[in-house]
């Protein structure tokens, strides 16, 4: 249907695939448009096994869309979706089957209890009754398993769906925003039980527009930005700055220092921020302590000086203005 | 498809709507029979009304009449009670976002889907046997009653026609049902749902009146569409109280379609309608629904 005649990517469709660091999820040219509204505009991504991508976007800029896209519920208008070597448009069973999910908000029968839900999910898909108990018990949902889902909280609520999410051990699981309405135990939990999930070889993909999260959880991110990806990379590059050093000293001497430096052909830039000295140099931080020392000015403190993944963020997504 | 029935069956039966709207359709079906008993009681022998009717009432009440009146009386109760439970089923799957999770476990939705049908479908057919006891169970206790209790009727060819006429009953509803299933889907809610599909019945009814009246061509249509051929169904027993049912609506101005003829065109909506519910939910998008 939606002939794209993309180039098939290497390694994706192949029988004989390496067994570690292949390619769970592979997303070719997809886009999805809603009338007028383009929320999705030709995206490309492909994670290996066991990573943890971060899908990081300001509102409306197509997350969730993208997430209900690998999870079957939405469909694309084009492009394609590989999970686990399996096209979602020609083998929509076996890509289906390899992916675990919870986009925008759990959903259950309120009138039954959590666990009764989770029953019914284990009886269509196969499994026993103990790979519930199991889940349960990973969410740690507790004694609300047995109480009606139409009373849970918020944070039950999204426990419970985690838990539907990783019910049948899929290869790659995608969480929209897993920590919104859970509790700091809550949320500290569920930060630890990401990496752990990823360590036992599962893939996740995580939208959120919580940076720390972001920062704390994946090691990859790509920025959307409008339907489209503005930026990717590991987390570490993205932090990483431009080698200028931020130097702490006392404030009596910030305008001494800033001229000594400055007066050196080696020193590019000499700027105040925030009480300290931020100084682009084609140097290391020890030759411009040495600097510093020769005039009797002493630093307490000197350090690369990186950008928080905030700042790239409203670097990246603010940049053009937003509509 | 035994674990999707199985679950299907399961949710049918724990939910608290289905189960008010059976015991609504019993209570109703026993209240409409004590009442019609008290108010020819309170008739018979009075010199001013009409001794013939009262008396033609009071006979459909006994027994013997148990399963043409009962019947005309579960193809309204127990029509709009299919609706509601189906419409609401349905579209509840949407509203609180259910359909994602089902269709998660199970990709192929056309095999979710079949099997609701089937157990929704089930359920109204228990729904209206159940309907049909208590009609039963109530005019025995009211033919005791006046004392003419005698089950000599039942023969071959009564127990062939009691058949018969709950087989009409639900040929006639089937498209109706299938109809809240296409609209649940299609409106993604239990509201849309019930709401059209009781309205699609009632406003047919009028439309297709106003059409006969018209004449020429355009009085046939409504021989092609649901409410005249559901009515000849429901009216093929005859006697005082069918009479007062085709005259709630237009029904008596017009040429009523034979019974061959409106079985053959209300299961041919019945499918056109279950078509157009699987055609919708295999191409339609699942977003969530706050
Ligand atoms: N079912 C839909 N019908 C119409 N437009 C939609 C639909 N779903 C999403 N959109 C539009 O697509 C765009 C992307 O929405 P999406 O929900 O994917 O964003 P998001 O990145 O998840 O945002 P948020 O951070 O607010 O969750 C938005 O402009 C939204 O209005
Ligand atoms: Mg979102």
């Amino acid at each position: 249907m939606m002939a794209m005649n993309l180039p098939r990517s290497p390694g994706s469709d192949s029988g004989a695939r390496p067994a570690v660091h292949r390619t769970v999820l592979e997303i070719q040219a997809l886009t999805k448009r809603f009338g007028e509204v383009l929320a999705v505009d030709a995206i490309i991504l492909s994670v290996a096994q066991g990573e943890v991508l971060g899908l990081l976007g300001p509102n409306g800029s197509g997350k969730s869309t993208t997430l209900n896209m690998i999870l079957g519920f939405v469909r694309p208008t084009a492009g394609r979706v590989m999970i686990d070597g399996h096209d979602l448009e020609r083998d929509r069973r076996q890509a289906l089957l390899s992916v675990g999910g919870l986009v925008e908000g759990s959903a259950f029968y309120p009138y039954l209890t959590g666990r009764r839900n989770l029953w019914m999910l284990a009886r269509i898909r196969g499994l026993p009754r103990t790979s519930v108990d199991e889940v349960i018990g990973l969410v740690d949902l507790g004694q609300a398993a047995d109480r009606k889902f139409g009373g849970y909280s918020t944070g039950m609520r999204q426990r419970l769906g985690v838990a539907a999410a990783l019910l049948h051990d899929p290869k790659l699981i995608v969480l929209d925003e897993p920590t919104s309405g859970l509790d700091p135990a809550g949320t500290r939990e569920m930060r630890q039980l990401i990496p752990r999930i990823a360590a036992e070889g599962h893939t996740v993909v995580l939208a959120s527009h919580l940076l720390v999260e972001v920062e704390q959880v994946c090691q990859r991110v790509a920025i959307l930005k409008q339907g489209r990806i503005i930026a990717e990379g590991r987390v570490a590059d993205l932090l990483s700055g431009d080698g200028s050093l931020r130097i702490r000293i006392a404030e009596s001497d910030l305008a001494k220092a800033q001229g000594v430096l400055l007066s050196k052909p080696d020193v590019k830039s000499v700027t105040i921020d925030n009480g300290d000295l931020v100084v682009s140099a084609a140097i290391d931080g020890s030759a411009v302590n040495r600097m510093l020392v020769q005039e009797d000015i002493y630093a307490s403190r000197i350090e690369p000086a990186g950008r928080s993944l905030e700042s790239v963020f409203l670097e990246l997504t603010e940049a053009g203005g937003n509509p | 498809m035994k674990a999707l029935l199985a679950i299907e069956a399961e949710k049918i039966v724990r939910r608290r709507l289905n189960q008010i709207v059976l015991a609504i359709v019993v209570v109703l079906l026993v209240v409409v029979y004590v009442l019609l008993w008290l108010a020819s009681d309170a008739l018979s022998g009075t010199s001013a009304s009409d001794q013939g009717t009262v008396e033609d009432i009071r006979s459909t009440l006994y027994l013997e009449e148990t399963v043409p009146f009962a019947i005309l009386m579960l193809y309204t109760f127990g029509f709009v009670g299919g609706v509601v439970v189906i419409g609401s089923n349905i579209g509840s799957e949407y509203t609180w976002n259910t359909i994602r999770t089902l269709t998660s476990a199970e990709p192929r939705r056309w095999r979710v889907l079949t099997a609701k049908l089937i157990a929704l479908w089930a359920l109204v057919v228990v729904g209206l046997l159940i309907g049909l006891v208590a009609a039963l169970t109530t005019s025995a206790a009211i033919t005791l009653a006046a004392g003419r209790f005698d089950l000599q009727f039942v023969d071959a060819a009564y127990i062939q026609d009691s058949v018969l006429s709950f087989l009409r009953t639900l040929v006639g509803t089937a498209p109706y049902f299938s109809l809240a299933a296409l609209l649940g889907v299609v409106g993604r809610s239990p509201t849309a749902g019930i709401a059209l599909a009781l309205g699609v019945a009632f406003l047919e009814g009028i439309v297709s009146g106003l059409m006969q009246l018209a004449g020429g061509w355009v009085a046939n249509i409504p021989l092609y569409t649901l409410d005249a051929n559901a009515d000849s169904l429901a009216l093929v027993e005859g006697g005082v109280l069918s009479d007062l049912y085709g005259q709630s609506g237009f029904g008596e101005a017009i040429q009523r379609p034979s019974v061959e003829h409106a079985v053959i065109v209300l299961l041919f909506w019945a499918f056109a309608f279950i078509s157009a519910t699987y055609w919708c939910l295999s191409r339609q998008d699942l977003p969530y629904e706050g």
